[in-house]
């Protein structure tokens, strides 16, 4: 396989989760940032038990797991009854101080930077395992109880306190579980890049992030699973003097997408409609 | 619905087309035998030298990428116009890295990789250096990475070098050599903008280097982007000290001492100016504002050589300003390549990839004596040696150059 396309496939994979990590908290309404900070606590976490203390991999993935869940709970338990808009900016100014403090820790490097993680065989095939087992989860949770009380607080928060839905714990629950797919994330990334600088976990890759999901759609989970390969690929694909215009092309994507398709390119009803369809489909093969 | 769905489908299938298409092609560049007639066994295999290069052409630091790539292919127009490089023709290809863009990086560079290069130029910065230096490292590609950073590339080494000599030395020496010129300076105040681990660690060995002559570094202070700089001078001046060290942004440079020079600040010869500053932003924004001010360089920008003359007249046609550091750096990186490929016949045919590769490296980590634009430079065991020049600004310009070099012995 190309060096290019196994670095495609698996930051594509990267990418996918840390959507997911994105797209749960805001299915309940909140725009949580998070899954970036996790991201580095994770990668840091796992690169450290690997070169340091010569953890094999699944047990540092797991203590990065768990360095994910613990970082992201403590916010959390704060956040947990935020609006909107405080929680994005809390969150954003959690990246800076998650930046700053690997800056100052020594040991983890600091502005030099963490290196020669080692080396996971088939990082590809461990990074779509988690895509796939991640993606079931979530699959089977917005269509769980859980799920629908995160549909309900998303349209009116009032009316889901009305349905007895405990608002305040199921947003807690729900950037846990975002803070432990970003440390997910971290591990894979630390893996492929063998090398950990704070400067990597920035807003730069959060609005990457920002991209894939509000244009593919915030509705549903498969936005980000269609649209990160798409928008992460075609600036490789594209001849370079085109290519440098990536940032600039993403910014109108984002924008276009806005006026035009508020909910994202791929919505529930989108998804809705075109099972109908199939289901059509098939019904009239049958008939004939 | 139907036509949104068409949309979503035909999206879809390009990309998949695309991608197939992607992973079915190796582009060969850089020195890959086409199957040509049979040559020679010395003789190149290829019909044209293409050279990757990654630099960040967007973001923060695209100003300084503009600048490099002008370089390089004003060396590239030269060495065609002499005749290429044994007798082959040169072209570059240059792969955005962007500016702290990680993940574009790796994949900028895993893309270079497939093309089965000689060698790459770049990765430039020291963020991108930092994130994806291990795949050719890895791979076994020598890096000549130019402008990174002198500590990130010794990481790499033996398949990566820099134009930096060791930072410790001339980030000491440069600073000692100020306070030599400025004895009444005791104290000073630093800025220090945390953007890429090649500044944090220059103004770490500077601020040794001053403490070792007896300076009192009183604070770090940390430069983030603003567009308003007053309350970063009014705490420095609350230190009350007799110097400023700056190792910022060059826009930020200018803002700050702007401010400082507001609030009292009088005399310019206080400041000291890493080599980062020096770019036609710089000299624009501080247009008569920083005469006397002191500016270390790893450039000699005073060179008498033909050949810098004329790269510096061309360059002011093309930018209507002074060229700075980062001019010369892949300008000699290209003509460094030519004389690595006449000196060793590389002939860039696909079954001596890997023997040429080593041969490459191990001549560019043990160079005797090269000339490069601006100055006789040496390599030994892959560290640079050249010498750090400490300047004066005069008339919106670096003067009277002051030698804080190395002894080679």
């Amino acid at each position: 396989m190309p060096i290019s396309l196994f670095y495609f496939l698996v930051f594509t994979g990267i990418f996918i989760l840390l959507g997911w990590a994105i797209y749960i908290v805001y299915r309940n309404g909140q725009l949580n940032n998070v899954p970036i900070a996790a991201m580095a606590v994770g990668a840091y976490i796992c690169a450290y038990l690997t070169r340091e203390l010569h953890w094999p991999f699944l047990p540092a993935l797991l203590a990065a797991m768990g360095g994910g869940a613990v970082f992201s709970f403590v916010p959390a338990l704060g956040l947990g009854r935020a609006p909107g808009f405080s929680m994005t900016i809390a969150t954003i100014a959690m990246i800076f101080i998650t930046q700053t403090v690997l800056r100052n820790m020594a040991f983890l490097g600091g502005v030099y930077g963490f290196y020669s993680i080692p080396r996971v065989d088939h990082l590809l095939i461990v990074t779509y395992v988690i895509v796939f087992i991640v993606g079931f989860f979530i699959f089977r949770l917005e269509r769980s109880r859980i799920g629908r009380a995160m549909e309900v607080v998303f349209i009116d928060t009032s009316v889901a306190r009305t349905l007895k839905i405990n608002t305040y714990w199921l947003s807690v629950w729900l950037q846990v579980f975002a803070g432990v797919l970003g440390a997910i994330a971290g591990v894979l990334f630390a893996n492929l890049v063998r090398i950990l600088v704070p400067r990597h976990f920035s807003l730069g890759m959060l609005l990457n992030i920002y991209c894939f999901m509000f244009v593919g759609g915030y509705t549903t989970m498969w936005g980000v699973v269609v649209f990160t390969p798409i928008l992460w690929g075609f600036p490789l694909l594209l001849p370079e003097a085109v290519a440098e215009w990536k940032d600039t092309i993403y910014g109108l994507l984002l924008v276009v997408t806005m006026l035009l398709r508020p909910e994202g390119v791929i919505s529930k009803k989108m998804l809705w409609d075109i099972k109908v369809s199939v289901k059509r489909f098939f019904i009239n093969r049958r008939k004939s | 619905m139907k036509k949104c769905m068409l949309v979503i489908m035909v999206i879809v299938m390009t990309f998949c087309i695309s991608l197939v298409a992607l992973a079915g092609s190796e582009k060969e560049t850089s020195g890959t035998a086409k199957e040509a007639a049979p040559v020679a066994s010395d003789e190149p295999c290829v019909d044209e030298w293409v050279f990757s290069n990654l630099m960040f052409m967007t973001g923060g630091w695209a100003p300084y990428g503009e600048m490099i790539v002008w370089g390089m292919n004003e060396a590239i127009d030269e060495i065609n116009a002499a005749g290429g490089i044994r007798g082959v023709p040169v072209r570059a290809e240059v792969y955005d890295t962007g500016t702290h863009q990680p993940e574009l990086a790796v994949t900028q560079m895993a893309k270079v990789l497939d093309t089965k290069p000689l060698l790459i130029m770049g990765p430039h910065g020291s963020t991108d250096a930092e994130a994806c230096s291990q795949l050719a490292y890895d791979e076994g590609v020598y890096m000549l990475q130019s402008t990174s950073s002198y500590d990130v590339a010794k990481k790499f080494r033996p398949w990566a070098n820099v134009w930096l000599t060791n930072t410790e030395q001339f980030a000491k020496t440069t600073g000692q050599k100020w306070i030599e010129r400025e004895p009444d300076i005791k104290s000073v105040v630093m800025f220090v903008q945390p953007e890429a681990s090649t500044w944090y660690e220059q103004s770490k060995h500077q601020s040794n280097g001053l403490k070792a002559v007896g300076v009192k570094v009183l604070e770090e202070i940390a430069v983030t982007e603003a567009v308003d700089f007053s309350p970063l001078a009014v705490r420095a001046l609350s230190h009350k000290p007799d110097g400023f060290v700056m190792y910022c942004y060059p826009e930020a440079m200018v803002k700050i001492v702007l401010e400082l020079q507001k609030r009292g600040v009088k005399e310019n010869r206080r400041f000291l100016f890493f080599h980062g500053a020096g770019t036609p932003e710089f000299w624009a924004l501080g247009k008569g504002y920083l005469d006397g001010a002191y500016q270390w360089s790893i450039f000699n920008s005073q060179a008498k050589s033909q050949k810098w003359q004329k790269l510096a007249d061309k360059f002011r046609e093309d930018f209507d300003g002074e060229p700075n550091w980062t001019v010369p750096t892949d300008y000699d990186s290209m003509y460094l390549i030519k004389k690595c490929f006449e000196d060793l016949k590389i002939t860039g045919c696909r079954d001596k990839l890997k023997e040429e590769r080593v041969k490459i490296q191990k001549y560019m980590n043990n160079v005797d004596s090269f000339e490069f634009a601006t100055m006789n430079i040496k390599i030994v065991d892959g560290e640079y040696k050249a010498p750090a020049f400490l300047y004066t600004i005069k008339g919106d310009k670096l003067e009277n150059p002051i030698n804080c070099g190395f002894e080679w012995k």
